[in-house]
C-alpha cells in the first residue's frame, strides 16, 4: 500500500468513526442536533483538505500528521460528549458537571493542538517575513494557543459556573489576540 | 520522548538549539561556535535530528537548520538551561566533544 492510499485510508476511518459518534450523540441528545451537525461538518472539510494535502504533495508528512491529531482530538471530545450524555441520562452526571468537563476537554485540546503548531515548518522560500521572524512568530503563537487552552480549562475547572463561559472565552480572546498582534510586529519588521 | 531527553542531556546540542532560537542558520555557522570537529558536529546533527529537534533544508550547496521545538519541548530546553550545571554548560569554549556525542 503507498502513502497516499494509507493516509486517504487512515484518514476516511477516523472519519467514519467521528461521523459515528457525532450520530451517537444526536440519537442521545437529539435537542443539540446543531452541536452534532457542526462537529460531522467540521470532519468532513478536515477529510477533505487531508486527502487534497497528501495528494498535492506526497514529499512533506506533516499537514497530514496535523489533520490526523485533529481527527483524533475530535473523537476524544465527541467520545466524552457521548460518555457524559448517556451517564447524565443516568443521573450519575448532573448538567453543571457535564458543562465543565466538556469544557475543561475543549481548553486540553486546544493546549495539545497549540503544543504542535511551532513543529509545522514551511519552506524557508516560502517565508511572509524573514524566516527568524516567522519562526519566532510560530513559537508565540504556539504558547499563546496551549497556554489559551490551559487558562480556557482552568476557568471551566474553578470559576463559579455562571462565569466559566464567560471567564473561558475571555482567556481565549487574550491569546488570539497577542497572536494577532504579535502577527502585525512580525509582518512589519 | 527518550530521544528528546537524551539530546537535551548534553551541554553542545543544548546550545546548538538556543543558537537556533535566533534563527535558521547553515551547519558551518552553527559548527563555528565549537571548539569541536566537524565529524562530532555532524553526529550532535544527526541526535538532534532523530530527536526531530531541528529541521535541515538544503539551499544550493548549503543546509541550513531550523528549530523544530514543539511548546512541551521548548519548555523542557528553557528548564534544562536553567538546570544544568553553569561549569559544564559553557561548551562554546570548552573543546569537551570528542567521541561519541550521544
Amino acid at each position: 500500500m503507498n502513502t497516499l492510499s494509507a493516509i486517504t485510508l487512515r484518514t476516511g476511518l477516523a472519519s467514519a468513526i467521528v461521523f459515528a459518534l457525532a450520530a451517537a450523540n444526536f440519537l442521545a441528545a437529539p435537542d443539540k442536533a446543531l452541536i452534532w451537525l457542526i462537529a460531522g461538518g467540521t470532519m468532513a472539510i478536515i477529510a477533505f483538505v487531508t486527502i487534497r494535502t497528501a495528494r498535492s504533495s506526497a514529499i512533506d508528512n506533516v499537514p497530514t500528521q496535523q489533520m490526523d491529531g485533529a481527527a483524533i482530538a475530535a473523537a476524544a471530545l465527541l467520545a466524552l460528549a457521548l460518555g457524559l450524555t448517556l451517564l447524565r441520562g443516568q443521573g450519575i452526571v448532573d448538567g453543571e458537571t457535564n458543562d465543565r468537563l466538556i469544557g475543561i476537554g475543549i481548553g486540553l485540546v486546544l493546549a495539545s493542538q497549540g503544543n504542535a503548531l511551532p513543529k509545522t515548518l514551511r519552506p524557508l522560500t516560502e517565508s511572509r517575513c524573514s524566516p527568524a521572524n516567522a519562526e519566532k512568530l510560530q513559537r508565540f503563537a504556539g504558547w499563546a494557543v496551549v497556554l489559551a487552552g490551559l487558562g480556557f480549562a482552568l476557568a471551566w475547572a474553578v470559576l463559579p459556573i455562571s462565569m466559566a463561559a464567560n471567564g473561558a472565552m475571555a482567556v481565549c480572546l487574550i491569546g488570539v489576540a497577542a497572536t494577532v498582534w504579535r502577527c502585525r510586529v512580525a509582518f512589519n519588521a | 520522548m527518550n530521544s528528546v531527553f537524551k539530546a537535551l542531556a548534553d551541554p553542545t546540542r543544548r546550545r546548538v538549539l538556543e543558537l537556533l532560537r535566533e534563527g535558521p542558520r547553515t551547519a558551518g555557522q552553527l559548527a563555528d561556535n565549537f571548539a569541536v570537529s566537524k565529524p562530532t558536529m555532524s553526529a550532535h546533527f544527526a541526535v538532534l535530528k532523530a530527536a526531530d529537534l531541528v529541521a535541515s533544508e538544503k539551499l544550493g550547496k548549503q543546509v541550513v537548520f531550523r528549530l523544530k521545538l514543539s511548546v512541551l519541548e521548548d519548555a523542557l530546553l528553557g528548564f534544562a538551561g536553567l538546570f544544568a550545571d553553569r561549569g559544564t554548560s559553557a561548551a562554546s569554549t570548552t573543546p569537551v566533544e570528542t567521541g561519541d556525542p550521544a
